[in-house]
């Protein structure tokens, strides 16, 4: 401490005890007092209207008093002498601090005559090991965190002719859950039970002794298996797998996949004996080329509001949002099998798709962490909505749209995996039954159900419309009544007739 | 009979015309890096919009709850940088002042202390166009109590303090310190919004440390002794 700055008395006086000096600052217009008495500690006084300016550059303080013409009344200068002074910026202390890296910012300086700082040292164990910081008067230290738990940030600076800070500063800080879903596989051991790779994984690239790679135990041992991906023949359609994925510069998987058959199994095998696993299509360990599909969430001041971080939702088909709030995960409970409990419910807020905003009715709780997927976490795809099918698959969707409008990418009791129900045009959910390709239960059969796969959505259809209505035949005179549309009207020209 | 009706007419029109009018401020309270509160004061129970952006042309809503003490916390904002601002309740409005953000990163910073401001209005306008003028601006100010000669007063917290400190205190957070000629009154605690309890703080992170600003109350010493 350099300066007190006191009140009451209607003038201005310096004392100086043991190198402080403290101010009495009492003329900012109450009626003026004449000096009564003084200590053998004053060493300035006026009866003055006035007010202080101090100013503060590094390691030196000027102060100056000011009187009601603008004139000097007193100029008062302190230079902090003695070792060199370290200090943190960011952290805060008592913050929480999310792994996996962290970047402490801070500033030094060295009073005279060591004026310069030769460098700045960061511990992380209160002092017992130390590091060197980038950077002198104005430094940071990247912290690649490796376990959850209280920290004591330490710093200590050195000046030029060598000499050590004393003291130092200090901040106590939590490092607490992971930055993303992403990146919640890949961390948990790590953070949650104080583990390492090697808790699961058996060296090299092996979990618990297989190739997890091209092993869905990993997964299942956890989430429930019944409904993976690819899970049911598709038809005897080949649906446009691509002749050679590596050669189209696709890489779709750890490891190749080749084009071929599938068979009936849960994990479907390829030929050339590789598999179509939960890792085909989901990152377990979260890389950084990987962006996945996850629109991480910022809440506003009002912990009501949340807006997308980036991409966005206008236009990206009629998909509905996925809400998911995380309070446990990173808790006593651990981690569940039940992850749907994570899914927030659509009741509890409101979604403005082209503002890219969720509103909750309620405040949440700052320490949840709130966020929307419009399909789902851990997908190694890039940022283009269709970029994880068509890693493997030629198909053309229809008007742009997502695949996801109308598969549904776990497999459903429809062939193709047609979804059970598909949210339309209008925002409605409707009843899907896709059993066969012709006749009843097929694309569009006039049952009525008007549950076709086509029949959902069109209402400008010349034969089977959603409303029941519609001429009997198409307009070249032909009646195609429970016919296969993608006959004519292919996906892979995105079924256009064209 | 004509005359009559036009004493009712007018009789009905009078709380109509009851508009709200703003008497003191804005002013600047707890200055933060992200996020900064503006105050003003109402002759009568009106909405608190605030409208500000990064210039003039403004932009930006936020608002507080109505009354005729308005105190609007403005978040969200970027660290070091100058913002515009008008205060806004019903048909009035204030002019466009600007703040500055505070910042962690400054490598000099520049404040004031003062004190006793009490009972001489004129003198308080003359220091406050001093202060005002100040180059480079001060990030924020330190009062070190005695604000008003009678803090029961109502009528003294504009006479005073607030009114002879415009347009200064649109443009710099003054942070204050309770002093004896306060007398504890409520007023102090509605007219400012200050950081934890108010009565007793602590202000840290504006500035490059080791600088900490820790305002006591008078009332606190003279309570304990």
């Amino acid at each position: 401490m350099n300066m007190v700055f006191n009140g009451h008395d209607h003038d201005y006086e310096r004392s100086e005890v043991n190198g402080v000096a403290y101010i009495v600052t009492g003329g900012y217009g109450a009626p003026l007092y004449p000096q009564s008495g003084s200590s053998t500690y004053s060493k300035f006084f006026a009866s003055v209207n006035h007010f202080c300016v101090v100013d503060i550059t590094g390691a030196s303080l000027t102060m100056t008093v000011i009187n009601s013409t603008g004139g000097t009344v007193e100029t008062v200068s302190r230079t902090s002498t003695g070792p060199p002074v370290s200090y943190i910026v960011a952290p805060a202390n008592g913050e929480t601090i999310i792994a996996p890296a962290y970047t402490i910012q801070g500033r030094a300086a060295a009073p005279a005559p060591n004026t310069g700082i030769r460098n700045v040292e960061v511990s992380l164990d209160g002092g017992q090991t130390w590091h060197a910081a980038d950077g002198a008067t104005d430094w940071s230290y990247t912290w690649n965190v490796t376990a959850r738990g209280n920290y004591t940030i330490k710093t200590r600076a050195t000046d030029l002719s060598g000499g050590l800070e004393t003291t130092g500063d200090s901040k106590s800080v939590t490092v607490s859950r992971t930055p993303s879903p992403e990146l919640q596989h890949y961390s948990w051991d790590l953070w949650l039970s104080g583990g390492n790779c090697g808790s699961c994984h058996v060296p090299p690239n092996k979990f618990m002794g297989q190739d997890y790679r091209r092993d869905s135990r990993f997964c299942i041992s956890c989430h429930n298996g019944t409904s993976i991906a690819h899970d049911k023949p598709l038809h005897g359609d080949t649906h446009r797998i691509l002749a050679d994925i590596t050669a189209a510069g696709k890489t779709p998987v750890y490891g190749n996949i080749t084009a071929g058959e599938y068979n009936n199994q849960p994990f479907s095998r390829l030929v050339g004996g590789n598999k179509i696993s939960c890792v085909t299509c989901h990152n377990t360990m979260s890389k950084t080329e990987d962006s996945g599909r996850t629109r991480e969430m910022t809440t506003t001041v009002d912990n009501r509001t949340y807006t997308v971080q980036w991409g966005g939702w206008a236009g990206s088909g009629y998909l509905i949002p996925r809400v998911y709030r995380d309070t446990s995960l990173w808790g006593a409970t651990k981690y569940s099998k039940s992850v749907k409990r994570y899914i927030v419910n659509p009741s509890e807020y409101t979604y403005d798709e082209n503002a890219g905003t969720i509103t909750f009715a309620s405040p949440q709780n700052p320490a949840a962490y709130i966020y929307v997927t419009l399909d789902y976490p851990y997908l190694r795809a890039g940022t283009k909505e269709n970029a994880l099918c068509s890693d493997c698959h030629t198909q053309t969707t229809h008007k742009g749209l997502n695949c996801l409008v109308c598969h549904q990418e776990h497999g459903s009791d429809n062939i193709a995996g047609i979804r059970k129900t598909i949210r339309t045009t209008d925002r409605t959910e409707k009843a899907v039954a896709f059993l066969r390709y012709t006749g009843s239960g097929s694309f569009a059969d006039s049952s009525g159900a008007l549950d076709g796969i086509c029949e959902v959505c069109h209402t400008q259809t010349l034969y089977y419309r959603r409303d029941g209505s519609g001429a009997a035949n198409h307009a070249n005179g032909n009646n195609y009544s429970r016919s296969n549309c993608v006959y004519c009207h292919k996906h892979e020209n995105g079924f256009s007739s064209n | 009979m004509f005359a009559i009706s036009l004493l009712l007419s007018l009789a009905l029109l009078s709380p109509v015309v009851a508009q709200a009018a703003i008497i003191k401020g804005p002013y600047l309270q707890k200055l933060d890096k992200n996020s900064i509160t503006i105050m003003w004061e109402t002759s009568a129970s009106s909405q608190s919009e605030v409208d500000y952006g990064p210039t003039g042309s403004l932009g930006s809503v936020a608002t507080g709850a109505a009354g005729t003490v308005h105190e609007v916390n403005i978040a969200s904002l970027t660290e070091n940088s100058t913002y515009y601002y008008k205060a806004v309740s019903g048909a009035d409005s204030s002019a466009v002042y600007t703040f500055k953000t505070a910042s962690s990163l400054a490598t000099s910073f520049r404040f004031v202390a003062l004190g006793d401001s009490r009972s001489n209005p004129t003198m308080v306008k003359t220091l406050s166009t001093l202060v005002g003028s100040l180059n480079p601006k001060p990030v924020l100010a330190l009062h070190t109590g005695d604000i008003v000669s009678d803090g029961t007063v109502t009528s003294r917290w504009g006479t005073e303090f607030f009114t002879p400190q415009q347009p200064m205190m649109a443009t710099l957070p003054v942070y204050t310190a309770l002093g004896n000629h306060e007398y504890n009154s409520p007023n102090y605690f509605s007219l400012f919004s200050l950081p934890g309890g108010e009565r007793w703080y602590s202000v840290d992170g504006l500035m490059v440390r080791p600088l900490r600003y820790v305002l006591t109350s008078s009332r606190f010493w003279s309570a304990t002794m």
